[in-house]
């Protein structure tokens, strides 16, 4: 009989592809065109489903007709939302621009808009309130909302006897989160009354009841399935008013409803990362260490809440003495959703580039006052001030900190073009998600399993494929991964960076235990001792000694093969959580015409045992540039006089091209240390500092702080010209 | 942040009731369960609003007093 047998990942040196740099196996499927996405459903007969929204940032529905649209030939069926219900007398009020009113489904997308076009809708317009940075203007209108306060230690003393002292204001500005493929379903109902859903979902496992619900149905009757998605970014967890309607729409007409947002309906109803902004004061002693935070912060995540809680400034840092308070606007914008590390890019603002100002004051580099109060960050994990320091000495040698970094505002450059350095720390959770999965060893050696996972572009195909493949000491191509459809084992929704913890841990544990029994056979057959075996290269060996093949081994399962079921998340060693994570900018700020520029962007993460680490540096890259993006361009912009969003598109919602990006250095810390802490998640950390870290590189071009992101050419100016013009 | 928002008794609220936070407890003990990110929906309406009109909310929705509420009792 084998030693005690423990669930755990083989010594790093014995890796055959765990660590490696490995494509997505899935990569062929998309980049060619045969990746079947939601949006690409077209089963035969396929109604098209378009969009009555409401035009008005607050407003009474007042009449509501859509026979003319069911008169147009081809359309087949008119939906109203409950939005667009008028009953009971007095309902009717919309609280924001892009409200759902009708769909139309027709037999062409082209007939369907002609029906939305047809629909008569009257509205009383209302007052609104659209500005989220306007505290004043919100309180007056009655539209705020306290939502907390707390404190501990003295801050009016601390602050009091503080060497030095700072106050700022700073602010992010909302974003939406621009999926490419847009929010959406294909619903068709077959036979016995089943629901076949194919969905744009991060929620896998968890759309089933949402569907049945409000379909009278049950939720045994649905099937979801998303093969393929992309991007969600935290807003894809609902099957959401636009997918009921879809099922309803196909239930009546007998045909399947493809019914995916239009882009502007995306970007205004389907979610957005709130607003923040934030006055607050510091107060450090002579050393550099801050002793005081003193701070009230607000913003809209929408009408009705969403806002950014009071929790969390100073964020990655807490200090001895510490006053904070939130206020909620509640405004007439479309409702926000959890978006990538949610908020935590808005609180790494609110507070970092406070301490970069606070370190400008005092006259000292930011690199040094980061440094010296990374002790004040072990509240949040005891292990992350080593992992900072360890980070951002690295991080400083590859952006070249100490030959580039100069004062605030004193670039020895003659010209209008000013260069600057910044940085920023971040941290995120990412432990493993609750996973179940079934792993199947078929007589013939091949492998498969089925999780009711979801592959949301992160490769999570190709972790799975790994996990197993290196288990079993097979090439990927033995593996087969089943995936994205709830009738497989339910698995947590993919959010919060817990997916590849969850899947992979959930997968190690069935292969181990697979492989354990499959040694047992083995030993018995071939006399040998279980616990000397291992699978490699396609073999089960005994030390050097090749005992059988794989094949063989299998063989020995007999003719059914052998499934086992793993789960998690389990307290094994197998995955862990919390990591740090330090990102630098190197930029270019043209004084002239307000215009920044990325010469070189930095990023040194931990994220524990990498499975993959072309997967892993992808994530990175992916969330540098979306950081990139609301740093330098991205925004909600809302019109105050008329409330609407008017950049609800591709070309005016403004998302960097290559050329915007400039070089990203990616470097994940990995020592053995973090490889023993086994798979934590990866997908939020990178996206949460480029904010912080580039405008702080901006102030240090120019000398002056631009308060609020994305740092717009028009900001940048405003910033100058207050100081008193060009740097 | 998500894990710092307060865990409440699940039977005081609306069993329609669903924030993001619902889906990714799935297989969690009950120390580690979080609540999400703040921003709830309606089940029923899939929306922010409710069945009567009324924005849903962790707050909003754990009385009877409102038309729609569902306990699970």
């Amino acid at each position: 009989m084998a030693e005690e047998r423990k669930f755990g990942w083989g010594p790093r040196q014995d890796n055959v592809l765990i660590g490696k740099s490995i494509q997505r196996i899935d990569g062929f499927e998309k980049v060619s065109g045969r990746a079947k996405y939601t949006a690409d459903m077209n089963t035969p007969g396929t109604l098209y489903a378009k969009l009555l929204t409401c035009t008005h940032a607050h407003a009474r529905l007042k009449k509501l007709d859509v026979e003319p649209a069911k008169k147009i030939p081809g359309v087949r069926a008119v939906y109203v939302f409950p939005a667009g219900d008028l009953k009971p007398e007095g309902s009717g009020e919309i609280f924001w621009d892009g409200t759902l009113i009708a769909a139309v489904a027709a037999d062409r997308p082209e007939i369907a808009e002609d029906g939305v076009k047809a629909i008569i809708a009257e509205y009383e317009v209302l007052e609104h309130i659209v500005d989220e940075e306007d505290l004043a203007a919100a309180e007056a209108a009655k539209a705020t909302k306290a939502v907390g306060k707390n404190a501990k230690g003295k801050v009016e003393d601390a602050l009091k006897t503080a060497k030095h002292v700072h106050k700022g204001y700073y602010g992010v500005n909302t974003i939406s989160h621009m999926c490419l493929e847009p929010h959406g379903t294909h619903c068709e109902w077959k036979a016995d009354e089943v629901l076949d859903v194919h969905a744009s979902t991060q929620n896998v496992s968890g759309l089933a009841g949402q569907f049945a619900g409000p379909l009278g149905i049950d939720a045994a009757k649905v099937l979801v399935t998303a093969n393929f998605e992309g991007g969600g970014f935290g807003s894809k967890f609902a099957a959401d008013e636009w997918g009921i309607a879809a099922a309803k729409m196909a239930k009546e007409t007998g045909k399947p409803v493809k019914l995916m947002l239009d882009r502007a309906t995306e970007l205004k109803a389907a979610g957005t990362r709130p607003s923040g902004y934030i006055d607050v004061t510091l107060g450090a002693d002579e050393t550099g260490k801050i002793i005081a935070w003193d701070s009230h912060h607000w913003g809209s995540g929408g009408i009705s809440g969403g806002a950014i809680p009071v929790g969390g400034v100073p964020y990655v840092f807490d200090f001895e003495n510490r006053n904070r308070s939130a206020t909620q606007l509640n405004c007439n914008v479309g409702p926000t959703r959890a978006w990538r590390a949610p908020p935590h890019p808005q609180l790494c603002i609110l507070t970092h580039c406070a301490i970069d100002d606070l370190a400008a004051k005092i006259g000292k580099d930011s690199y040094d006052v980061f440094l010296h109060n990374l002790e004040q960050t072990a509240g949040t994990a005891p292990h992350l001030p080593a992992t900072y320091k360890a980070e951002m000495e690295i991080a400083a040698k590859l952006i070249g900190w100490k030959e580039k970094w100069h004062p605030h505002g004193k670039d020895a450059g003659k010209g209008a073009i000013k260069r600057g350095l910044g940085m920023a720390l971040h941290t995120w959770g990412g432990g493993a998600g609750g996973c179940a999965c079934n792993v199947k060893i078929h007589a013939d050696g091949s492998v498969e399993s089925f999780v009711g996972s979801q592959d949301i572009g992160t490769g999570t195909r190709t972790i799975i494929a790994i996990t197993l493949a290196e288990t079993f000491g097979l090439p990927l191509a033995g593996i087969k991964v089943n995936l994205g459809s709830n009738k497989y084992p339910a698995s947590a929704a993919s959010g919060g960076s817990i997916t590849v913890g969850g899947v992979s841990g959930a997968h190690r544990r069935a292969a181990q235990t697979a492989l354990w029994k499959i040694f047992d056979l083995v030993a018995e057959k071939y006399k040998v001792d279980a616990g000397t075996l291992a699978a490699k290269g396609g073999s089960i060996v005994s030390g050097e000694k090749k005992i059988c093949t794989w094949k063989q081994a299998a063989m020995l399962l007999g003719p059914m093969g052998l499934e086992t079921k793993g789960e998690g998340p389990a307290e094994d060693g197998l995955t862990s959580s919390r990591v740090g994570g330090v990102q630098m900018a190197d930029v270019s700020v043209d004084s002239e015409t307000g215009i920044v520029r990325v010469n070189k962007f930095v990023a040194v993460q931990d994220c524990g045992l990498i499975l993959d680490e072309l997967t892993a540096k992808s994530q990175i890259y992916g969330g540098v540039i979306m950081g990139i993006a609301y740093a330098l361009s991205e925004e909600r912009v809302m019109d105050k006089k008329t409330g609407r969003y008017i950049n609800a598109d591709l070309q005016n919602y403004k998302l960097p091209r290559i050329g915007d990006i400039g070089e990203i250095i990616v470097d994940i810390y990995q020592p053995d240390s973090e490889y023993n802490r086994g798979v934590i998640g990866l997908g939020e950390p990178p996206v949460i500092s480029p904010g912080a870290a580039i405008s702080n590189a901006v102030a240090n071009a120019l000398g002056v702080r631009v308060p609020v992101v994305p740092l717009t050419p028009q900001r940048v100016l405003a910033a100058l010209s207050k100081k008193g013009g060009a740097a | 942040m998500s894990s710092e928002m307060p865990q409440l008794p699940q039977a005081e609220r609306c069993t329609n009731l669903l924030c993001k936070g619902m889906y990714l407890n799935v297989g969690q003990p009950a120390g580690k369960r979080v609540t999400g990110d703040g921003n709830f929906w309606c089940g029923k309406t899939q929306t922010i609003i409710g069945p009567d009109r009324n924005f849903v909310g962790d707050g909003e929705c754990r009385h009877t007093g409102r038309s729609c509420y569902e306990g699970n009792t």
